[in-house]
């Protein structure tokens, strides 16, 4: 449960986050002070120090020839299938295994709950055109053989010589050509214009295709998404299978046929068909080419999705082995609920997804039966509940009760995180603010601090201050108005655990006076009733406390600079239409959406890293929004056969894609 | 009787029809649509939706529409065989109903059975052993298995499994065999785990009706024509069998009908519980996907097999029960 | 259709219990007991068969019992429902005991000592006998409402002290005393849904009841009525309901307006069966003989049929209300029932449904055996109840 949720972080992690190299090269378990030093020191042999600037490959191949999976070789041998030396590129990914040569064969299985989850194997795939090592904060070149960065806004990408498709087709820039000029700027496909993740401030790039093997992405201005959306767990991409996907488009097919296909699978026009067939993300079509370690072989809906071994994959292990060294990846779907019981009977050979912290207790009691082992990796959870006061609140009273710094202390120090940490997190957890996790480069205790120690009586002195100081027969304070003090919380009911939270809070809060009402919703009605301000107060969580050290990402959900449901909807919408509409912030506020206009158009680097200070300094200062507990860990179950997963991780989503940062092409089965 | 039948069957045509239009409602009617359904989906696990796309989505699937002529289309297709379109599995709906017809049929016919085959002896002894320790033992269990949580039930007993078997939970079949073809081995495979959920399918069903039928019978068993029948010198089972039980089962002849819908979406939330790879979980992903061809289709189909599960019923009813005479209502 | 068999074998004789009145004549010579019987009403009749019935009556006491403790249930709890102990999560039954150091005394429950395994996650409690804590009654405890009027402190049982526990069926997750917020839930449970079961019954009843007596075109068309509603398949009219309702309600309001719609459709299943049994009865001799004898259709409806399916009505009430509590559970498990903060029985059934309640922490699946208890006793009071109504019961 816990990892699925409140991604809306990611979002503003990918719309935001740059290439902070800096950032958090030893990122540490949070909470484990015995812990070895870091956690990049202990996997020192899966990351060769890569040059940054002009990243490339240590030259591939020492051996002559490549090796390959034996029932590879057996269709060589049989002539359906042409040599390894000439399925894979020139220059090969070399993965450094993380802990030795593995074995091939075997399957891997995994549950999953939806079907949609097939994605997931593009997911854990890991096929994109740069890439995170295993450390988390190195990018690499993957698809390509090494790329340039200059000035934060001009991209150029060189492809592998050779790299192909899963059908065995050259990938060349004729597959990005296919893309940037058929789809993202044909007014069929995108009436709307080119794909907004591509847009970067308003403007779309220009794109130069100087030969077969190299592609240039150029902004005016800095964009500093557009590393992160090729690297991160979603992976976009600027390519099509072009040989592939002309069957569905008007302006390569043949009209008739076209026609036909349309009708058949019941499509309204030709683009619907395309869509249809365009399934690079959702991986769930077998004939679809793709780069993945792993490709699919059925239709949706099924019980068991097998994805078989690509030939045509493009990494090699130190010693020359294509990878990867499983034969297959199994995706057995079941219901949520009975994920971590299958867990315990063995019913997968690697699982994260769906396993929470308070699964832990029972995924340790039975990894003797399950022959498994309970690995905690270290979660990004800056805080996992975040307390978001709506100033946009139609209820004025409160809104303006809001806006009193006074008043927003009083509720922060009114929390004792500590017991939370101890009661759902069993202490594993770091009671603090919306902030870096300890351990983590650029961390300050004293912002992550802030007011956020358990002290009623400065709360309640606070509150006396401002004048709050009639009571209800029940001993609440009452509002200016005269009415009870009453805090509405609307929850989207995605995470269990912000019932238990908010049940601590309510007794807490109870001492410095205040009524704690809970409404419960789904994540549609949250957002409509935080935006429109019927909801007076939210909850949210939010990651990026360990791998994005880069404050402006932080910042970025803190001070919108556009329309949002974090609770400062009409602060942002006064920002994006200067001043014509919504309301305008506070002056620390405003200072703060200015600066995160600032850092967004600041390449990488100590000043970008200076202005990303400023903004965590105001949050640390203001409070406009709370944080409860973060950092708590969370469970990945490895069989015990499963050779070359590291003991110690991050369970993130947004960078590494739950295992995806530890490259399960390499993973082995003993 | 051929001609109520056939009253019957023309009847039945505007049922059909303002039923498939009301079902098309209640599954487009909730706000948002498949599409905004897959935003918050996406969203929920961290990936973003592009705007653009489901914009473009939202065109090519015809959700731009208004209600009547999606209604429309859907409805008039299906009269050409074409059940329409599964957004989330991009496939035909016909296709996706057909494949786990048969797992579904055989899971649905096996618990009625298996319910009847349990439920009607132990209710036949039940009433004519009134107050004996069997059948307070029978009652006993019959309650526990109505009062707990059918979902419950079979969270334990997979946990059970699990612990002391190394049974996995859920699901019809071993990994191996789940894409496998049909064969003799798969066969017996799906027999080794069909009890599971066949029991906890049964469990709540079989006291329902154990209770039923045994109060039916004890109505009838006092009555003067079981003593006339007895009178008459007929063996005791003969007496039995023959009169009360027949009637006693009135009731449950009056709602066998609804039995056939239930065939299709029958359990739903324990299927899903369990994995079963049957309908019922997938008309259920189906509407909280808002994914409405595929859902309409199944109420659809849903409706057409109550409406002839009614006439079914009451056919059934008359046959059971021949105090009840139709044609001559009203007199 | 065959009609030939057996209508010599269907009932023809009305009962003498459906007659209430005999003849002036016959009353002259009976005893005075024989005069009790035939002079009774029907209703004195039932209730005094019914108080034959010795399991139905114990019944019926448990049914009362169980509402009572719904009703007092501030008082009957050791704790208020959100009372925490933080230090005491997932803490397994404290047994009570009445025999220390080999001689019996006054029940005490053993305190229990906590620490937490690093290793697996667990927080680990094991009996101290250095601490012993008597149960005592009327104790001073957490302070509450009665009913909302009166404030008050004291319980009807519990232990004192500044730590001292009693938490005799455990603690859930956030600490909170097991056995005080299943009393607490009763409240609910007992409650809510009895509106729904009662719009349900009333619908079904007369709806069904005319269907059946009247017939004819009324019938034909309740039958259509009936069959366009039956074939509404309930899980998307649950989700329609649960989107349809105000986003304003608390989930109370939102369970309440669930069950009062679902009720408007829900009656029926009953009303088909009535319908099916009218259709039967009413071609008895002795609803012809009422008839000829120029008696109305309300008339011969309440006093002549109803008696006749009574027990029909009886068991499917009492096999309604585990529907009614479970239907909670069902619908908290699609997300659209009760749910925490509010505390009902299925509230906390649907709390323990997860793979680590069932494996580690199994005492919180207690709550099931009040539903279970509260059915049974519906059911054999339901079960006393029918003998009673049966006119040709003995």
């Amino acid at each position: 449960m816990k990892v699925n949720l409140n991604r809306r972080d990611f979002l503003r992690a990918t719309a935001m986050a740059a290439l902070s190299v800096a950032a958090a090269s030893c990122a540490q378990p949070a909470a484990e002070p015995a812990a070895e030093p870091t956690t990049a020191a202990a996997q020192p042999t899966t990351a060769p120090a890569q040059p940054t600037a002009a990243p490339a490959q240590p030259t591939a191949a020492p051996q002559a020839t490549f090796k390959e999976a034996p029932a590879l070789a057996e269709l060589v041998k049989a002539g359906k299938l042409p040599p390894v030396d000439e399925r894979l590129p020139e220059n090969p990914f070399v993965v450094t295994p993380v802990d030795g040569i593995g074995k091939y064969g075997g399957e891997l299985t995994m549950l999953i709950a939806p079907a949609s989850d097939t994605k997931l194997s593009r997911v854990y795939g890991g096929s994109r055109m740069v890439s995170w090592d295993i450390t988390l904060t190195q990018l690499l070149p993957d698809m390509c053989e090494k790329f340039e960065i200059n000035e934060g806004r001009d991209f150029v990408f060189y492809f592998r010589k050779g790299l192909k498709w899963s059908d065995g087709t050259p990938f060349t820039t004729e597959d990005c050509r296919y893309y940037w000029e058929d789809m993202a700027n044909n007014v069929e496909i995108s009436p709307n214009g080119v794909p907004s993740w591509l847009m970067s401030g308003g403007e779309a790039p220009t794109v130069e295709i100087s030969d077969a093997y190299t592609i240039r992405f150029t902004w005016p201005k800095v964009n500093k998404v557009f590393m992160d959306n090729l690297s991160g767990s979603m992976g976009y991409d600027f390519w099509k299978p072009a040989h592939y996907m002309k069957q569905f488009h008007v302006k390569y097919a043949d009209k008739a046929a076209l026609d036909k296909a349309v009708k058949d699978g019941g499509h309204q026009d030709w683009m619907a068909l395309h869509g249809a067939n365009d399934r690079y993300y959702n991986q769930d079509i077998p004939d679809y080419p793709t780069f993945m370690p792993w490709v699919p072989t059925f239709k949706p809906p099924q019980e068991k999705y097998t994805f078989v071994r690509n030939p045509y994959f493009y990494k090699v292990d130190t010693e020359g082995n294509q990878l990867p060294y499983l034969d297959n990846l199994v995706f057995i779907t079941t219901d949520v609920k009975l994920i971590p019981l299958k867990c315990t009977t063995g019913d997968a050979d690697v699982q994260q997804r769906s396993l929470s912290f308070s699964d832990i207790t029972l995924l340790k009691d039975n990894e003797k039966q399950g022959n498994y082992e309970t690995r905690l990796w270290s979660s990004d959870w800056a805080t996992a509940m975040r307390i978001l006061p709506n100033y946009c609140a139609q209820d004025k009273v409160m809104a303006d009760l809001f806006l009193d710094k006074r008043f927003r202390i009083a509720l922060s120090l009114g929390i004792d995180r500590a017991e939370m940490n101890d009661v759902a997190y069993l202490g594993y957890g770091v009671p603090q603010q919306i902030e870096l996790l300890p351990g983590v480069p650029g961390y300050n205790e004293a912002w992550a601090q802030a007011y956020a120690k358990y002290d009623p009586t400065e709360a309640n002195r606070l509150l006396d201050e401002m004048g709050l100081t009639q009571r209800d027969a029940e001993g609440y304070r009452l509002r200016p108005d005269g009415k009870t003090l009453d805090l509405l919380i609307d929850d989207a009911g995605e995470n269990p655990v912000y019932v238990d939270l908010i049940e601590l809070l309510t007794s807490t809060y109870k001492g410095i006076g205040i009524k704690v009402l809970y409404k419960f919703s789904d994540r549609t009605t949250y957002r409509a009733r935080m935006s429109s301000g019927e909801a007076t107060m939210g909850l949210w969580g939010s990651e990026l406390g360990l791998t994005y050290a880069t404050g402006g990402v932080i910042a970025s959900g803190l001070f919108w600079t556009e329309g949002n449901n974090d609770g400062n909807n009409c602060w942002g919408i006064w920002h994006a239409t200067k001043g014509t509409d919504g309301v305008e912030p506070p002056a620390s506020f405003k200072k703060a959406q200015e600066l995160v206009e600032q850092w967004k158009l600041t390449p990488e680097g100590p000043e970008s890293d200076k202005i990303r200070d400023e903004i965590r300094a105001i949050n640390a200062e203001e409070v406009y929004q709370i944080g409860t507990v973060g950092g708590a860990p969370s469970p990945i179950v490895v069989k015990n056969t499963m050779r070359n997963i590291p003991k110690e991780g991050f369970a993130l989503w947004s960078r590494g894609g739950y295992v995806y940062w530890t490259m399960p092409c390499q993973w082995w089965k003993e | 009787m051929a001609s109520y039948i056939a009253r019957r069957l023309i009847i039945m045509i505007p049922t059909v029809l303002i039923i498939s239009f009301i079902s098309f409602g209640i599954i487009v009617l909730p706000p948002g649509d498949y599409l905004e359904s897959l935003v918050a989906s996406l969203e929920a696990q961290g990936e973003r939706a592009d705007q653009d796309y489901i914009a473009f989505l939202r065109r090519s699937y015809g959700l731009d529409q208004p209600f009547i002529v999606q209604y429309w289309r859907w409805f008039s297709n299906m009269f050409r065989g074409d059940f329409g379109y599964s957004f989330e599995f991009r496939r035909e709906v016909s296709d996706l109903i057909g494949e786990r017809m048969l797992l579904t049929v055989v899971i649905s016919i096996t618990t009625i059975l298996l319910t009847t085959a349990i439920a009607w002896p132990i209710a036949l002894f039940s009433a004519t052993h009134k107050y004996s320790f069997f059948d307070y033992v029978a009652t006993f269990f019959g309650f526990i298995g109505v009062s707990t949580p059918s979902f419950l039930i079979a969270l334990v007993f997979m946990f059970l499994m699990g612990r002391y078997f190394g049974v996995s939970a859920g699901g019809l079949f071993s990994p191996q065999y789940m894409d496998a073809a049909w064969s003799w081995a798969r066969v017996k495979d799906l027999l080794a785990h069909l009890w599971v959920p066949l029991f906890i399918l049964a469990t709540g069903s079989t006291a329902g009706s154990i209770r039923t039928i045994r109060a039916n019978m004890l109505d009838e068993l006092g009555k003067p024509y079981v003593i006339t029948a007895r009178a008459k010198g007929l063996t005791e089972l003969k007496v039995i069998l023959k009169y009360p039980f027949r009637v006693a089962l009135n009731p449950f002849f009056s709602s066998v009908g609804w039995m056939l819908p239930g065939i299709i979406s029958g359990s739903t939330i324990l299927s899903t519980v369990l994995s079963l790879p049957t309908a019922g979980p997938l008309l259920l992903r189906a509407l909280q996907t808002q994914d409405m061809y595929l859902a309409g289709s199944f109420i659809f189909l849903q409706t057409i097999l109550t409406v002839i599960g009614t006439l079914l019923s009451d056919l059934a009813l008359a046959w059971s029960d021949p105090r009840v005479r139709y044609g001559k209502a009203g007199s | 259709m065959s009609e030939e068999t057996n209508v010599s074998a269907s009932p023809a004789q009305p009962n003498a219990a459906m007659i209430p009145l005999p003849s002036a004549g016959e009353e002259e010579g009976m005893t005075k007991a024989e005069k009790s019987v035939y002079l009774a009403s029907q209703w004195t009749l039932i209730i005094r068969r019914f108080r034959k019935h010795k399991l139905a009556v114990w019944s019926l006491g448990v049914v009362v019992l169980l509402y009572l403790m719904a009703i007092f249930c501030e008082f009957l709890a050791p704790y208020d429902l959100s009372r925490r102990f933080n230090q005491y999560i997932y803490q397994q039954p404290q047994t009570i005991r009445f025999v220390r150091d080999g001689r019996i005394t006054w029940p005490f429950v053993y305190g229990f000592k906590a620490e937490v395994d690093r290793a697996t996650f667990r927080r680990i409690y094991t009996v101290d006998t250095s601490k012993v804590y008597p149960i005592k009654l009327f104790v001073k405890g957490d302070p509450y409402e009665m009913w909302g009027l009166w404030p008050m402190d004291r319980h009807l049982w519990g232990v004192e002290g500044e730590d001292a526990t009693a938490f005799l069926l455990g603690t859930d997750r956030l600490g909170r005393d097991s056995l005080s917020r299943i009393i607490h839930g009763s409240r609910i449970s007992l409650s809510v849904g009895l509106i729904g079961l009662a719009i349900s019954f009333v619908l079904g009843l007369t709806i069904g009841g005319a269907s059946g007596y009247i017939g004819g075109v009324l019938d034909e068309g309740i039958q259509r009525l009936i069959e366009v509603l039956r074939s509404f398949p309930s899980l998307p009219l649950w989700m329609a309901l649960a989107a349809a309702m105000p986003p304003r309600w608390p989930p109370l309001q939102v369970y309440f307006g669930i069950t009062v719609v679902l009720s408007l459709i829900g009656w029926t299943g009953l009303a088909r069966a009535v319908r099916g049994k009218l259709l039967a009865l009413r071609e008895e001799d002795y609803v012809m003989a009422a008839r000829i004898s120029g008696a109305g259709a309300t008339h011969i409806i309440a006093r002549h049929l109803l008696p006749g399916f009574m027990s029909y009505i009886i068991v499917s009430l009492t096999l309604s209300i585990p529907g009614m509590i479970l239907g909670e559970t069902s619908l908290s498990f699609l997300g659209l029932g009760l749910r925490a903060p509010v505390t009902s029985w299925g509230v906390l059934l649907a709390e323990a449904q997860n793979a680590s309640i069932v494996a580690l922490y199994p005492w919180l699946l207690i709550p099931g055996i009040p539903v279970v208890i509260t059915v049974l006793a519906f059911n054999f009071m339901g079960d006393g109840l029918r003998d009673a109504a049966d006119p040709y019961g003995r």
